[in-house]
């Protein structure tokens, strides 16, 4: 193997895709070309340096923001359905529940005390004057 | 809603990592992945549960450009912008290069990685960076898998060559 192939490989024997045969030819032409091994050794460190560069969490008031405006929506009417329906019905069939609690309570309060209801302005119109 | 949730701690940090190299600045990158979890939001019912990430981060990618277009446009007609970094790494924060050597490369890696075109520096982020697989960038970027071996192999050598001062004495690229 030449110094020409073994550049044109390294990518790809440093990755582990070189077919074994051509792998065992390149590491042979290393250990007897001092220039290839530390062209060799090079293309590692780089690529060693890039995979050693950050990866960053997002901040948690950002993470916290995205949940909060996806409630907002969803309080806002839209219901799950599709591909997450099946994940989602264990959430959805518990705020059906809660929506018809609330309307038979609302329905129970409003005939033991229909007045109970009425918006307060029209109290204060029965008040007498002075 | 728990789904979604999860998802959002499962791929935040591969989305606001990729945005930050891509745009630089860290509250470009806050904006941008909160645009794109709230795109996913929005298509949350259409899309197939095991194409999301690779769907969530096709359009971080475009948001990123977007972006991009319009800070470029900004800096064309406004004069004093010097203040607007575009394509460079974001501040790292703590890291675990503690040598003054190991700092330097990081910020020369940095900086070489910005160099590179796209799609070249996307696969090299996603692939050296983000650790994604060759697979998971193909259907990413919509590129064929071959082509991603050639951009990741074409683009670790540019960066090799830039830099290449920092390379031991009497060595090739």
């Amino acid at each position: 193997m030449l110094c020409r192939d073994v550049d044109e490989r390294i990518e790809s024997w440093l990755d582990g895709e070189l077919p074994p045969e051509e792998a065992r030819r390149l590491t042979a032409h290393l250990e007897g070309c001092a220039a290839c091994a530390r062209a060799a050794a090079w293309a590692r460190t780089v690529r060693e340096g890039l995979r050693g560069l950050p990866s960053h969490d997002a901040p948690p008031a950002v993470v916290a923001r995205i949940k909060a405006a996806a409630r907002h929506r969803r309080a806002g009417g839209d219901v799950l359905s599709g591909p997450w329906r099946a994940r989602s019905r264990g959430s959805l069939a518990a705020l059906l529940g809660m929506a018809a609690a609330l309307a038979v309570a609302l329905g129970v309060a409003f005939r033991l005390a229909p007045g109970a209801l009425a918006p307060p302005v029209a109290v204060r119109a029965e008040r007498p004057p002075g | 809603m728990e789904a979604f949730d999860r998802l959002v701690d499962e791929c935040q940090r591969q989305v606001f990592t990729y945005a930050s190299y891509l745009l630089g600045r860290p509250e470009d990158a806050e904006d941008v992945t909160q645009e794109a979890f709230m795109k996913l939001w929005t298509h949350w019912e259409e899309l197939d549960p095991d194409r999301v990430p690779a769907w969530l981060m096709r359009v971080t990618r475009n948001l990123c450009f977007d972006r991009l277009r319009h800070v470029k446009v900004v800096r064309e007609h406004v004069a004093d912008s010097g203040e607007v970094a575009l394509g460079t790494a974001p501040d790292p924060g703590p890291s675990p290069a503690s040598t003054a050597e190991g700092a330097q490369l990081r910020e020369r890696l940095e900086g070489a990685l910005g160099t590179l075109g796209e799609p070249m520096r996307s696969v090299v982020l996603m692939r050296e960076v983000q650790g994604f697989k060759y697979r998971e960038i193909a259907e990413i970027l919509e590129l064929p898998l071959n082509t991603v071996r050639v951009y990741l192999h074409r683009g670790r050598r540019r960066i090799r060559e830039h830099l290449q001062e920092l390379a031991p004495a009497g060595l090739g690229a």
